[in-house]
């Protein structure tokens, strides 16, 4: 091969993220560019930890990386909006909407130190709690539960709860030792993290979504010949934004599926108490738009062009 | 240089007895608010947080102690060769950890300038991340000196058995 | 250059720099860094010492290590040691070779207090091994049964090897803790049985004086403290009070509680703050040193390859374990405990995924081996930190009489290579 790539990404070999997004798409390239590229993917953080992903792909300990664009708070502000509350139901469109958002150019600021191949999010997270059924805001005041990120801990303060950070892998036993009373995940994680035998209780609320990026390192790709140039050029975008959304949906019928195999109650809450929850997290999000705004970052412009994507995306995808 | 690596030693004792503060504090304080049922909250913000940030804080302000006590070693070949030899090779070592120091030190104040600049937070208590790597940067600087100063002395220094 | 060849080199350069007396910590730094430059780029390899520096010194996880540390350290300093030797007599006395069994008894309960070998080892020779002089044992019997007795630290939980090995392969650390249990009783087992054949062999030359006024009460009384705090720590941590990484925090804090209650002065809790900073430091300086090792291991994926040798050459799993086994106990006649823990598991554990065998048993094997390589002649940790705690020893005395202890090791090991229950058993229970 003429170029060898690495590709780092954090989740475990045997997960279905490695299959569909990584070897796909390491598959896709070899054989598009006839050999002349080779790409080893490497899992389970095995070249750097999660939240160096962005740096790692900047500085090059990696070609492309995976990863959360939360997990390093305050550095990705504007994509960070794909995260509140409400915004989308299923992972495929809410990554089409990024992906529409990115491509539109109103991120190009976040992004300039590495060459974006596909951003996406993925399906919307749900509350789940060790033994107490969480219907009510009532119900939920004073939890202590797991927050992914920042921004989704404002939401979970003004919702009531008592925001906790830890990383992902420690949920488990958290839970089990009641270190916390519940976390926000969605059901296909719930799943992967065997977090179903420690928590019976799911409230279905379409809390929050996290933003994802594949992404190279610039010098890297500015270093390809043309024709390999469009080889990566053709396994970005759109595509593959949707196949990672669409494969977290895909993901999540599992994961409930499994989630009632093991017992679980999945609580909804009832049409009235969510015009409550849904006016907390409004405020939120006006909250969060408004300190964008104030730091004369578009904040609100943006949102509203998100909205403009989900409503494109969702007749596009049906 | 013995005055400037205290000072030192001093921050890391700090750093460890404050983790150990935060760690305890926050079992009880889990405790008092489940007894309670919630009503009395004592439990500390950020915890985790704060208790890696003295971790990291603590293990570079105690490199240079630990490198004047001498770092794990293998001297099983070492040991049966001439004196002037090995003390040559500790030499070397001593060099190369300040190597390192000095290194990680210029990364470290890189870090912290674009962390100013950039006004990165830390996730629950957005501590100002840069003043964490500044603290860093300045231990890499001490453990450099100490790397450099070790290897200038004719003898290693005798170190008491506490 | 191949990937894979640079990161076989690497492996050579690491043994050359090792035999040299290069720090092992630094040694994996220059090692990984320079490897990975090779491989990936100058750059990207500075970028790695920053990263493997901060990450690895403020893991949360890791703020385990200090903790427990500080535990061992504060008890020892609040005199709980003098009290388990003193108790341990009482329970131990009119056998043959009565103090040494006491000295190994007390060895195997201030290990459930302290999650280092060294500590256990320095901490118990300073107390048992000039009463054993005193009363006319053979030097080597004292200082073998202390330097053996002094590995029962990592075996017995809290350990800090353990927790090492369950951190870098993702076990759950309260597992890892409960499955080192039996293991380390099975070692206090042999450990009696072999002071009382050596025993036979270098009888005691000068009078027994028993302990004055020794009682089952007092005994009983001397050894509660430590029954406590382990109970507390071990009994919270699994009855789900605290998490594994706060039961450190949780330990330290009661044995301060404690120690200031025994009449801890501020001098000796400055020391045990002292000792505890210093000895973390080392530690950190391996575990920086295996992060950024870890990414020339990736980047040149031996691993890998070795995990297809074993396809090719169709090894079966037993042959595989066989050659790992064989290459810890040679390994550990020289390598320090924890650099080898980090050093190696990393490489093999692929293989033993690969392989099919259970990870909780493989890390107990993996430590029992490390164990026996702190008493093996030449390079044993232990035998030197016992002779730097004992006045007046030899260090070939301390060398000649460890000799026993290894082969009940290595009897152990065998035990435990054969029957897999003996360290599943209590994990399995959770
Ligand atoms: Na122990
Ligand atoms: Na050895």
């Amino acid at each position: 091969a003429d170029v060898k790539l690495r590709l780092a990404h954090f989740m475990p070999q045997n997960s279905w993220q490695n299959d569909k997004m990584f070897m796909a798409w390491k598959k896709a390239v070899e054989e598009q560019s006839e050999g002349r590229i080779k790409v080893t993917v490497f899992p389970a953080q095995t070249l750097g930890k999660a939240p160096a992903g962005y740096d790692n792909a900047k500085n090059g300990i990696a070609d492309i990386a995976w990863t959360v664009q939360g997990y390093t708070a305050g550095r990705f502000p504007l994509s960070q909006i794909m995260e509140l509350p409400n915004l989308f139901d299923t992972g495929a469109v809410g990554s089409c909407a990024f992906q529409k958002l990115y491509e539109s150019g109103a991120l190009d600021e976040e992004y300039k130190e590495t060459k974006v191949l596909y951003v996406h999010t993925h399906s919307p997270g749900h509350l789940h709690t060790k033994d107490t059924a969480v219907t009510t805001l009532d119900d939920l005041k004073g939890l202590k539960i797991r927050r992914p990120t920042e921004v989704i801990g404002g939401l979970l303060t003004e919702l009531g709860a008592e925001p906790v950070g830890m990383p992902a892998p420690e949920i488990y036993a958290n839970v089990q030792r009641g270190v916390i009373d519940g976390y926000m995940l969605p059901w296909s994680a719930v799943n992967s993290f065997r977090a179903y035998e420690v928590s019976k209780q799911h409230t279905d609320f379409g809390f929050y979504s996290l933003a994802f990026v594949t992404t190279m390192n610039k010098a890297k790709y500015d270093s390809l010949p043309d024709d390999l140039k469009k080889v990566i050029d053709d396994n970005s975008g759109m595509e593959w934004s949707v196949i990672a959304g669409g494969g977290y949906d895909a993901a999540d019928e599992v994961g409930l599926a499994k989630i009632k195999e093991e017992g679980g109650q999945i609580n909804i809450i009832a049409p009235e108490e969510r015009k409550r929850w849904e006016a907390v997290a409004d405020e939120v999000t006006k909250g969060y738009l408004a300190e964008l705004d104030g730091k004369n970052l578009p904040g609100t412009e943006t949102y509203n062009k998100v909205k403009g994507y989900i409503a494109e995306c969702r007749t596009e995808l049906n | 240089m013995e005055r400037l690596i205290n000072i030192f030693d001093k921050i890391a004792y700090t750093a460890l007895i404050g983790m150990l503060f935060i760690v305890v504090s926050s079992v009880i304080g889990r405790v008092i608010f489940d007894v309670t049922g919630g009503v009395v909250n004592l439990l500390i913000p950020g915890a985790i947080e704060l208790a890696s940030y003295a971790l990291v804080i603590m293990v570079f302000a105690s490199l240079p102690r630990a490198a004047i006590s001498g770092l794990v070693s293998v001297d099983l070949v070492i040991g049966s060769l001439p004196a002037t030899v090995r003390r040559t090779l500790e030499r070397i070592w001593d060099l190369l950890l300040a190597a390192f120091a000095c290194v990680v030190g210029w990364l470290f104040s890189h870090q912290t300038l674009t962390m100013f600049a950039r006004g990165d937070k830390s996730q629950d208590l957005g501590i100002p991340l840069y003043t964490i790597y500044a603290v860093l940067t300045v231990c890499s600087i001490c453990i450099a000196l100490t790397g450099i100063w070790l290897a200038l002395r004719p003898r290693r220094p005798e170190v008491s058995d506490s | 250059m191949d990937p894979l060849m640079i990161g076989l080199i690497g492996m050579g350069v690491i043994l050359v720099l090792l035999a040299l007396g290069c720090p092992v910590g630094l040694a994996m730094i220059i090692v990984g860094a320079g490897g990975f430059a090779a491989i990936v780029g100058a750059e990207p390899a500075l970028n790695v010492l920053e990263t493997a520096a901060f990450e690895t010194a403020s893991n949360y996880s890791f703020t385990l290590i200090p903790m427990f540390l500080l535990m061992g350290s504060l008890a020892a300093r609040a005199g709980f040691s003098k009290d388990l030797f003193d108790s341990a007599r009482y329970f131990t006395k009119g056998w043959n070779g009565s103090l040494a069994l006491a000295a190994v008894t007390s060895s195997a309960a201030f290990s459930a207090i302290s999650g280092s070998s060294l500590a256990t080892a320095s901490t118990m020779t300073r107390v048992a091994y000039p009463e054993m002089i005193r009363q006319g044992y053979n030097p080597r019997l004292a200082a073998g049964s202390l330097a053996a007795g002094g590995t029962l630290g990592i075996m017995i939980p809290p350990s800090v090897a353990l927790l090492l090995y369950a951190l870098i392969t993702e076990q759950s650390v309260g597992d890892m803790f409960l499955a080192g249990f039996l293991p380390g009783l099975l070692a206090y087992l042999l450990y009696l049985i072999t002071v009382s054949i050596m025993a036979r062999r270098w009888r005691p030359t000068g009078d027994q004086l028993p302990e004055p006024g020794t009682t089952l009460a007092t005994a009983l009384k001397q050894f509660a403290p430590v029954a406590l705090l382990f109970g507390l720590v071990m009994g919270g941590l699994y009855a789900g009070l605290f998490s594994p990484t706060e039961a450190g925090g949780v330990g330290a804090g009661l044995a301060l509680v404690f120690a200031i209650w025994r009449g801890l002065t501020w001098a000796d809790f400055r020391a045990a703050v002292i000792e505890t900073v210093a000895v973390t430091a080392t530690i950190f300086i391996i575990l920086i040193g295996a992060e950024v090792f870890g990414f020339l291991l990736s980047v040149s994926q031996i691993s890998f390859e070795m995990v297809n040798l074993i396809e090719v050459y169709e090894l079966k799993p037993w042959q595989v374990m066989a050659a790992i086994i064989v290459f810890y106990v040679i390994m550990g006649c020289f390598l320090e405990s924890l650099a080898m823990i980090l050093l190696t598991v990393p490489i093999f554990y692929p293989l033993i995924m690969a392989s099919g065998y259970d990870p909780i048993w493989f890390g107990i094997i993996a430590v029992v081996t490390v164990e026996t390589g702190l008493i093996s002649p030449p390079v044993g940790m232990n035998l030197f930190v016992v002779k730097s705690a004992a006045k007046g020893l030899k260090l070939n005395d301390a060398m000649v009489g460890v000799i026993p202890f290894v082969l009940a090791d290595i009897v152990r090991l065998i035990i435990l290579v054969s029957f897999p229950a003996i360290s599943l058993f209590l994990p399995s229970l959770l």
